[in-house]
């Protein structure tokens, strides 16, 4: 009976996980941004710690930029968060190609309610942070 | 390179004060107007209207263009945009002196009856709001300066951030970037 009680928890909680990504590139386009490694690293260090403390984060063991760590939502609902630069190339409008980042923010767990809005803000502080830096190109593709 | 740091460093000495005081070439003007039209439109749209590209949008734009984002180039520039492009806002201000200008660019937090600033220093176009102030009065020398110098320390910070270094220095431009180009 127990087992079954357990297996059966287990079961409704692996249904309940849910992911989503915010990222600066969809279908209609988006830019990158032609900054060093270094800095889009910084960035995700700063946009991650404003909502998740600095010590509870991981870096990722992505070749790219990302930083991972978690939300709750009540006691035992937990998402975990992940920020990352991906390397891709970006267009000019005179049509030559550039080096950057596109700034992807994802979420995946058992907690939406706290991960969802918690990977919008995040992401929408290093969009910010990029454009302030005026260094985007029209996405073109992945690396 | 050398006409880059040139534009960089120039400013901070006292010939560029002179300069600017004279208005002869500054390199980097500001000027304040009054936001009178907004349309949602495209990049392509915007260039071919003349617009004046700024942001993201304006500085995607290579060296060779820059001072040069008038008729003569628009034709090369439509054909030259990368398709799947995002909208953009063309803004429409009327300037202290009367003059109609429009600037493209991707910020969507401006309205109409705004008042506003657009910085220009030939390659970089930027528009933010300011207060009303500068726009209900002609504006002193000393604002101009102020707002001169913020546009300056914005520029210094994105040229920092561009070349990277430690983590303590980036931070110290991220924070100079959003304190001063914001």
């Amino acid at each position: 009976m127990t087992i079954r009680i357990v297996a059966l928890l287990a079961l409704t909680f692996l249904a309940a996980c849910t992911g989503s990504t915010v990222t600066s590139v969809d279908k209609h386009g988006g830019n990158v941004y032609a900054l060093p490694v270094e800095v889009v690293d910084r960035m995700l260090v700063d946009a991650m710690t404003a909502e998740i403390p600095s010590g509870e984060l991981r870096r990722g063991s992505t070749t790219y930029p990302s930083y991972s760590g978690e939300v709750m939502w009540g006691a035992i609902d937990t998402d975990t968060i992940t920020a990352a630069a991906k390397p891709a190339i970006g267009r000019k409008l005179d049509g030559t190609e550039v080096d950057g980042f596109v700034f992807e923010v994802s979420r995946y767990g058992t907690a939406p309610a706290t991960g969802k809005p918690t990977a919008k803000r995040i992401h929408a502080k290093l969009q910010a942070d990029a454009e302030l830096t005026g260094t985007g190109a029209a996405f073109v593709t992945f690396k | 390179m050398r006409n880059y740091l040139t534009k960089i460093f120039l400013p901070f000495s006292t010939i560029f004060f002179i300069e600017v005081s004279l208005a002869a070439q500054p390199s980097l003007s500001v000027r304040y107007g009054q936001i009178t039209g907004i349309e949602v439109t495209t990049k392509e749209s915007a260039v071919a209207r003349n617009a004046i590209i700024g942001g993201v949008i304006g500085v995607a734009i290579d060296d060779s263009f820059s001072g040069a984002l008038g008729g003569a180039t628009a034709g090369f520039l439509i054909t030259s945009i990368i398709e799947g492009d995002r909208r953009v806002y063309l803004y429409t201000m009327r300037m202290s002196d009367g003059e109609s200008v429009s600037i493209a660019i991707e910020r969507p937090d401006l309205a109409i009856g705004h008042c506003a600033a657009l910085e220009q220093d030939g390659k970089h176009n930027n528009l933010r709001p300011v207060s009303s102030v500068h726009c209900e009065r002609k504006t002193t020398e000393e604002h101009q300066d102020h707002r001169i110098d913020v546009a300056l320390k914005c520029k210094d910070a994105r040229d920092r951030l561009s070349s990277g270094g430690n983590a303590q220095a980036i931070d110290q431009a991220l924070h100079d970037l959003r304190a001063y180009c914001d």
